[in-house]
């Protein structure tokens, strides 16, 4: 089964660049402490700086992606801002998904009215486009990266909730759970040995797919400022950074170049590849699109 | 002496109230009286939406009954808390029509013949279990070499005999047969009616098996009785029924059977 | 449909009473001290914070401030925002009509451009066109609109200086301003032709484009990924091929007949995009320095200023559940195979 889905990736060149270029990500991410040697033990993810001085200063020897405002080194940046994204990537997207399992597992196993309360709290939430909501509840806690986790959670279970209320509603109704009732099994048994392996398993699929827009949305709240502060090894801070660097320098208007290019380069990857993993799995568990 | 299944003016009514606007009711079964004698083949007649497959999930307890009584061997079914209903399973079994719809498809089969056991903590021995198991498989003319493969591999006759084998793993008295051959190709429809007879015959079983088909009906059947918008109109032994039937009802049905053996009607 | 449509309009204002209110409870986060410096206007009143937090009660319970909170918003009054130095409501009437501004032009640029290349990229499948497009339809999706806005603002006004940030020009300031120029609907490029003022018109235009451009990457990949596979179906129907054995040039069958209609998916979808917008705008505002109610929202929000923040999420509740429904039924009246329960 495993390794069908591997071969039906393999035979799309989208979906082959796809997971090399997540691959990639995962190797740096796990490699980062040999790739970039931690400065700062009590917070790898601390950007070493080398001197105060104001001016990004282009790629060298030293600093092989050069360095962003205050001297903060991009390569190191990059480095362990992969790391980062799949620390906020997953966990937000971990926790997000075991909300809405409990959430729409809960309205779907009891219907009627707790049901409808539960689905009514999700209209709540997807009432506002989710990049503005999280940017509310991040402003409200604090910003700092946990708090920014929190707030994206907070924003992304309802549709995990509606997901797998869908699945299980429709699963409820398959002959095999009447036939396991019949055989007197009870309503735990049921749910756990009949309901959920028959109904989460593709919504984990499509929940994990999800990393990548959880990143990016992530790195929009840094950007604003309501996420990673300056000085941390975060994508979406180091291009907030670069924003003061768009302009050049004096007849040099280009001259910062590598201050947007590097990190945003980081992002773009990161999200792409995700994006074409996420269209090739699509595909494959719903042929009649795409 | 008990009968294994009594239905007494069973009635059946769907409530369904919308959001705006007033409730509507639906009468599904109105005022049924069957009775299953010990040891013998009720058959159930009727066209579909005739209200049979809600008859038996009343009598299965997967719909709550609106008024009258079922009992199973002499047990009041609407009278049983949780744990007297856990053991009358023990006595009742059902197999469904749609064996692709009723196995669990992510089980091998040794998890699904095997799943009444561990309900009801049954066989907890791994050699004896195995043992019934592959007698189970063998009951139902299957290979016991099949145990370990999954459910989706079968063909939908091969799936209906799994079916059957966990409908008689905790040794049922009581079989429901709901429709159990509609699903299947035709060529395979008589293996499957075939095993059902000898099964009842050398188990002993009570059966109330359900269909659209008179053909299948008298093949398999002492008695039959015949359904008609939710209520019973004729309910006879099975050759009286067929050279006699009483009803317009029961006699325009069978005048669109198409017979077998000849004009013999 | 109808039953639908009255559901979903009685739930509409107790959805937005729970966004309001969820947001409302989370601003009781920030201690009582924290909230009454928002009304401090004099820096002598620092000293008698407890004043300040007895006379608006902000130690009430809640409920009991929220209730007070909508009371207000109800009769128009959504306090005073310290961020943007003036009453919220009156900030929102000014941000507004630039927001959809800004939202409109890039839904033009959008459906034009998305349509345009989706179905160049359907009628030349697999050669160049094609593979230009589908590269789009993938990269904008994984391109995020601050990275883009940021090069665009380095190339466009950095190297060429054909753009700048803002939302108009020092000059258009001192006329809009001026005594001559009169506002009719909030909307400067339309007041401005009302006036009269060319000028004034292709310098707001212009301070749009960048913009624009940014806000639209996401939305015109997802159009041209739409248009395409819209496309393609039509032109794989009988019509088409009859079409074409009538004689028909391909130009002909392309343009009058598969393109009407595999243009209705996109239409639809244009409807959709255009609340899906309002989410990019917060960043594209502020990217651009753009004076709409995303820079509005974001300010507020990075200066903890309470009263913009609720406003800002009220105005944007409304204008999202409202947009929403409104599509889902332009939804249904496109397309009568889709049925709404």
């Amino acid at each position: 089964m495993k390794l069908r889905l591997l071969k039906r990736i393999c035979k799309s060149k989208t979906s082959l660049a796809g997971l090399i270029l997540v691959s990639l990500f995962v190797l740096v991410a796990l490699f980062a402490p040999v790739l970039a040697p931690v400065q700062n033990a009590n917070n790898p993810y601390q950007l070493p700086q080398t001197s105060y001085q104001i001016e990004p200063q282009g790629p060298s020897s030293q600093h092989w992606l050069g360095t962003t405002e205050q001297q903060y080194d991009l390569y190191y940046g990059v480095v362990w801002g992969a790391r980062l994204a799949f620390k906020i990537g997953i966990t937000v997207t971990l926790l997000a998904f075991l909300v809405g399992l409990l959430i729409g597992g809960v309205a779907a196993y009891f219907g009627g009215k707790v049901d409808e309360v539960l689905m009514r709290m999700t209209d709540v939430v997807f009432a506002v486009p989710s990049l503005v909501l999280a940017m509310v509840i991040a402003a409200m806690l604090g910003p700092d990266i946990k708090n920014m986790m929190i707030a994206l959670t907070a924003v992304a279970w309802p549709s995990y909730a509606r997901l797998v209320r869908g699945d299980i509603l429709s699963v409820k109704e398959r002959g095999f759970v009447t036939a396991a009732r019949t055989l007197g099994a009870s309503g735990g048994r049921i749910f756990w040995r009949h309901i959920v392996p028959n109904s989460i398993y593709p919504s984990v699929v499509v929940a994990s797919l999800d990393i990548g827009y959880v990143v990016l949305t992530a790195a929009s709240l840094s950007f604003l400022g309501l996420g990673a502060q300056p000085g941390t090894a975060d994508w979406g801070q180091l291009i907030a950074m670069a924003r003061n660097w768009v302009l050049g320098a004096p007849g040099h208007p280009l001259a910062y170049w590598y201050t947007v290019v590097v990190p945003g380069g980081a992002i773009f990857l990161f999200v792409l590849g995700w994006n074409l993993l996420g269209d090739a799995f699509r595909d494959i568990l719903d042929p009649r699109q795409g | 002496m008990t009968a294994a299944l009594q239905v007494s003016n069973l009635t059946k009514t769907y409530v369904r109230k919308p959001w705006l606007g007033t409730a509507t009711y639906k009468e599904v079964l109105r005022g049924i009286n069957l009775t299953l004698e010990k040891g013998k083949v009720l058959g159930l007649v009727g066209e579909s939406g005739c209200g049979k497959s809600t008859l038996c999930k009343v009598i299965l307890g997967i719909e709550p009954i609106t008024s009258g009584s079922v009992e199973i061997n002499g047990k009041n079914i609407a009278a049983l808390n949780k744990k007297e209903w856990r053991a009358l399973r023990r006595e009742m079994q059902v197999v469904y029509q749609d064996p692709y719809a009723s196995l669990d498809p992510r089980l091998t089969v040794r998890q699904l013949v095997g799943e009444p056991l561990d309900i009801h903590g049954l066989y907890k021995d791994k050699s004896a279990r195995e043992k019934y198991l592959c007698e189970l498989l063998a009951s139902v003319q299957l290979d016991s070499a099949y145990l370990d493969r999954f459910a989706h591999e079968f063909s939908g006759g091969q799936r209906q005999r799994i079916a059957i084998a966990r409908a008689l793993a905790l040794n049922p008295s009581v079989l429901i047969a709901d429709e159990p051959v509609s699903a299947l190709d035709v060529s395979v429809q008589a293996q499957i009616l075939n095993l059902l007879k000898d099964i009842a015959q050398t188990r002993k079983l009570s059966m109330l098996f359900v269909t659209h088909d008179f053909a299948v009906a008298r093949f398999l059947c002492d008695d039959i009785a015949v359904m008609h918008d939710g209520k019973i109109v004729e309910n006879a032994p099975a050759e009286q029924l067929f050279s006699a039937p009483k009803q317009t009802y029961t006699k325009t049905l069978l005048a669109a059977v198409p017979t077998i053996e000849g004009g013999k009607r | 449909m109808t039953r639908y449509i009255l559901r979903r309009l009685c739930l509409l204002p107790l959805v937005i009473l729970g966004v309001t209110f969820l947001l409302f409870f989370l601003t009781q986060r920030l201690s009582p001290e924290m909230r009454a410096s928002l009304y401090v206007k004099d820096p002598r009143q620092m000293n008698a914070l407890e004043e300040v937090i007895r006379q608006y009660g902000l130690r009430d319970n809640v409920f009991k401030q929220y209730g007070r909170w909508l009371k207000n918003a109800v009769h128009g009054d959504l306090g005073y925002s310290p961020s943007a130095n003036m009453p919220v409501a009156q900030a929102l009437k000014q941000y507004l009509p630039a927001t959809i501004q800004l939202a409109v032009l890039t839904m033009i640029l959008v459906v034009f451009f998305g349509v345009w290349f989706g179905a160049a990229s359907a009628v030349h499948k697999d050669r160049w066109q094609d593979i230009v497009a589908r590269f789009i339809s993938v990269g904008g999706f994984s391109l995020p609109i601050f990275v883009l806005g940021l090069l665009l603002l380095m190339v466009f006004y950095g190297q060429l200086h054909w753009f700048a940030p803002g939302g108009y020009s020092i000059q258009t300031d001192i006329i809009i301003h001026g005594a001559g120029f009169k506002t009719y609907t909030g909307f400067l490029l339309i007041d401005s032709l009302l006036n009269g003022q060319w000028r004034v018109f292709g310098d707001v235009l212009s301070h749009l484009v960048l913009p624009a451009m940014t806000l639209c990457i996401g939305s015109f990949a997802l159009m041209v990924r739409v248009m395409r596979s819209s496309m393609l179906e039509e032109l794989n129907k009988d019509y088409v091929r009859t079409a074409r054995a009538k004689g028909l040039s391909k130009y002909q069958i392309i343009y009058k007949h598969a393109g009407k209609n595999a243009i209705i998916p996109v239409i639809t979808l244009a409807g959709i995009q255009f609340i899906r917008l309002l989410g990019g705008t917060v960043i594209v505002e502020t990217i651009f320095d753009y004076p709409g109610i995303g820079r509005f929202g974001v300010l507020a929000a990075q200066q903890l200023d309470i009263a913009g923040i609720m406003g800002f999420s009220f105005l944007v509740a409304v204008l999202f559940v409202v947009g929403n429904l409104l599509s889902d039924i332009l939804y249904t009246a496109v397309d009568p195979r889709i049925r709404l329960e």
